[in-house]
């Protein structure tokens, strides 16, 4: 299987780094703006300061006001929204090709200025604190991830979930907010994808007439403090939740994206769980009976990552075999030779799911993103899957070594609450 | 590259809106569609962009045939492919695995629903395997009971969800007896109960070319897909189903009731307000669709913009209606503090009225059909997406040129009409 996208790469003079990518196949455009900032940027005391931003950023900006973002979009057809991560914090919008210039006149003019009120920023704390209960404090195993992060990445700006803490959240003050943005929302410090329907001269002199005048007011701190330590031996944690099913989460530290291992990462995830022909999937679940669900989690980011196995189990009486049967299937991948019908049909997942990966503007413009981000150039998405093709028995075996097998565990175990 | 230009600055005013060039217009696609020798309706969306193929097959029954044994229609469709008289469960995961395919399957209240998905180059193999599943599904009492240990330990669970509880507590209030008030995934009790002639009973009569629409989306012409049909499925014999009979009636609540499912310790209310509605082909479909987008369906509507923007009361709160072949119903849904559970539930209301009594604003209806008109391409971007809308004309019988009168019925709709939807 060949990818090939053709993109075209444009520098303006304040630095935004701009990529187009066209496919005329429907009358639409996806404008994808990609800011490097994410919950890694957040201080102490500030965390989930980068997802309220993010919300603030709908908020109004010089010359569109409160609701007039998504009333633009909408009138114009299109759908918008954004999501914000460890990394990155992505806004993006898909319109009829015609409504191009619409969408450049928004993401520009929030870029260059907003207009955050006491009023404003009051109500989405409130709404982002509705959101952190509906998804995490409200939801069943809702607080899994922060658990994680809180234990692998300790000592580091990731160890806070990207949601962030209450206080912290109810903290953030209008005069922080704007100095947010002038640090973070610069176009030096952010990336432009266009992909669809448009004639690339003319798309370029129109990002160029929104873009080129927008300064850079500050530049964001530079990033460290990135080193963690490895898990201790007898990490372990036992949370009571609201939840019927009991679930155990083994989880093991991994390197960050852009090393060589995450690719059979993915084959091993593959290969333990996530389909029914996997072989946890075969003893736990089918076999046994032990487990209602079993699946490998790889959480890989720019300066470190996690593996979690969670199993989803009936009985919390079983969770010493389940622990077994699941290192014992790691050493077994270790030790034995895996043979290449189980490797081909990872091959034939990974080419099927890249080729999905290509159906929508959306979707290309964001898998363009995360290449240019994590590997430093948009032509990574013409190569992951030539990345994964290449991958063999002794590539999984050297990952195994390094990741999982005698590797100290964070073991967490979720029961249900006492009645 | 670097960007070299040195065109001049553009005069650029930011405080003006640029004005949006007219969109292409966008028909909506031609479509193959023909029926087998035995009754099958084939839809066949060819689109030879990437090596993919897609194959749904929608069969026209679902939960509203359960008869009783709540939770049966799903079980039904999820025991297909746990093994045929060819091959074991493991077998067919294994095949279908290797091939990088998906097979996935679900049931609704009208329907039951099996689709495959993938590269072309593996379609001959894949589209064998799902025929063995459709044809001879062997239903061994041990895979019976392996699925209902995950089944009724799944429903079990789901009740740790408040909003699975509110929807509950809803419906079987909206429908009374019939069987759109109970969980298509049924209940602990009816699952524990179902055997294998229920199973078998279910999939003879539902199962039958008459109820059945196969949708063929991406690398395949519909020649080849009409040969995989009759090869694979045309020499089963028609079976006449029984008159569809709606054999249950359906009141709407006259006086206004509260029920309350007390989820202890619980950091939220999750609310849901609403009231039975018609069925998807009684529904004046168009001045329901804008009215309600307008009200609760969009993220700029009247009752998110009340409860999230104007209060904070909660992250989202949407209206919809839920069309069902025999019923509908329609319902305002969100998680709010639980401390202002009485006030965001007498703003519901109060929107619900102003809907109910007053015209909506022109520039809310324009903004609205704008939107709808100007969104449609966007819905038919990819070709499964374009199949789902074509079967839906044929699972709800309706007229065959919805979609291509779609953006002019959208533009036709009136103040007048939009308030009268709001009844």
């Amino acid at each position: 299987m060949t990818i090939d996208l053709d993109f075209r790469q444009y520098t303006l003079e304040n630095g935004l780094k701009i990529i187009l990518h066209q496919n005329k196949k429907n009358p639409l455009i996806n404008l994808t703006l990609g800011y490097k900032v994410g919950s890694k940027n957040e201080k102490p005391g500030k965390k989930g300061i980068a997802h309220l931003f993010e919300h603030m950023m709908f908020q109004g900006s010089e010359n569109v006001d409160r609701s007039g973002h998504f009333k633009s979009v909408q009138n114009a057809g299109g759908l918008c929204n954004a999501f914000t991560m460890q990394d990155l914090t992505v806004y993006f919008e898909t319109l009829p090709s015609g409504q191009l210039e619409t969408a450049l006149w928004l993401e520009s003019d929030r870029m260059n200025a907003l207009n955050i009120s006491e009023e404003n920023l009051a109500n989405q704390k409130s709404v982002v604190i509705e959101e952190k209960k509906q998804r995490y404090d409200n939801s069943p195993y809702g607080t899994a991830n922060l658990n994680i992060y809180k234990n692998i990445f300790k000592g580091t700006p990731y160890e806070s979930p990207v949601i962030g803490f209450e206080n912290d959240i109810n903290s953030f003050s209008v005069n922080e907010a704007i100095e947010f943005h002038n640090k973070f929302y610069s176009p030096a410090n952010s990336v432009l994808i266009l992909t669809g329907d448009f004639q690339e001269e003319n798309a370029l002199n129109l990002i160029k007439k929104y873009f080129g005048n927008i300064e850079n007011k500050n530049s964001p701190d530079a990033l460290n403090n990135f080193e963690y330590e490895n898990i201790e031996k007898t990490n372990s944690l036992i949370v009571e939740d609201k939840i019927t099913l009991p679930a155990m989460y083994l989880c093991f530290k991994a390197s960050a994206l852009g090393s060589e291992t995450e690719f059979s990462i993915e084959f091993i995830a593959n290969l333990l769980a996530n389909n029914k022909s996997s072989r946890l999937y075969k003893k736990l679940v089918y076999e046994k009976n032990l487990a209602k669900s079993v699946y490998v989690a790889p959480l890989l980011l720019k300066y470190g990552g996690v593996v979690y196995i969670k199993t989803l189990l009936y009985d919390k009486s079983n969770f010493e075999e389940v622990e077994k049967i699941i290192i014992d299937e790691l050493n077994d991948l270790y030790i034995n030779k895996i043979n290449d019908d189980e490797i081909m049909k990872i091959k034939n997942e990974v080419e099927f799911a890249e080729i999905q990966s290509l159906t929508s503007v959306k979707s290309i413009s964001l898998n363009t993103l995360m290449c240019e981000y994590y590997y430093g150039s948009p032509d990574f998405l013409n190569k992951k899957a030539q990345k994964y093709l290449s991958i063999y028995d002794a590539d999984i075996k050297k990952t195994l070594d390094e990741v999982f097998i005698n590797k100290n565990i964070f073991k967490m175990y979720y029961i249900p609450e006492k009645k | 590259m670097e960007f070299n230009n040195d065109l001049n600055f553009y005069d650029l005013d930011r405080s003006k809106p640029p004005k949006s060039k007219h969109s292409k217009d966008v028909p909506f696609p031609e479509f193959f569609e023909s029926k087998s020798s035995n009754g099958i309706d084939v839809i066949v969306i060819e689109d030879n962009s990437l090596p993919v193929i897609s194959v749904r097959f929608v069969f026209k029954a679902g939960s509203y045939f359960d008869e009783g044994k709540t939770g049966l229609s799903s079980f039904v469709t999820d025991m297909l492919s746990k093994g045929t008289d060819e091959m074991t469960a493991t077998e067919i995961a294994e095949k279908i695995d290797y091939y990088g395919a998906t097979l996935s399957y679900g049931t609704d209240s009208d329907a039951n629903f099996i689709s495959i998905y993938t590269l072309e180059k593996y379609f001959d193999k894949v589209f064998n395997i799902v025929s063995s599943i459709l044809n001879k599904p062997s239903f061994k009492e041990e895979e019976i009971e392996r699925l209902r240990i995950q089944k009724v330990n799944s429903i079990k669970s789901m009740k740790d969800e408040s909003d699975y509880l509110s929807n509950r507590a809803f419906k079987s209030r909206v429908y009374g007896d019939s069987p759109y008030a109970m969980p298509v995934e049924g209940l602990t009790d009816s699952v524990s109960k179902i055997n294998r002639d229920d199973i078998y009973e279910y999939y003879v009569n539902n199962f039958t070319p008459s109820n059945l629409i196969v949708a063929f989306v991406g690398n395949i012409s519909p020649e080849i897909a009409m040969t995989y049909i009759e090869n694979n499925f045309g020499s089963q014999s028609t079976v006449d189903i029984a008159e569809i009979k709606n054999a249950f009636s359906f009141k709407p609540i006259v006086t206004p009731e509260v029920l309350i499912v007390n989820k202890k310790d619980a950091v939220q209310s999750s609310l849901k307000i609403g009231q039975l509605s018609v069925s998807r082909k009684e529904a004046d479909f168009f001045p329901v669709y804008i009215m309600n987008n307008i009200l609760g369906g969009s993220f700029t509507s009247r009752i998110n913009y009340n409860l999230r923007e104007k209060n904070g009361f909660t992250y989202g709160a949407r209206s919809y209606f839920e069309f069902n072949k025999f019923a509908g119903d329609f319902s305002v849904e969100t998680e709010v503090k639980t401390g202002i559970t009485a006030a965001a539930i007498s703003e519901i209301l109060k929107e619900l009225n102003v809907m109910r009594n007053e015209f909506v604003t022109d520039e809310e209806l324009t903004s609205m059909k704008n939107y709808i008109t100007g969104n449609f391409p966007l819905q038919l971007e990819t070709p499964n997406s374009i199949a789902s809308k074509v079967i839906s004309l044929k699972l709800y019988d309706l007229e065959n040129d919805f979609y291509s009168r779609y953006i002019s019925n959208v533009n036709k709709v009136t103040k007048e009409q939009i308030k009268d939807a709001a009844v």
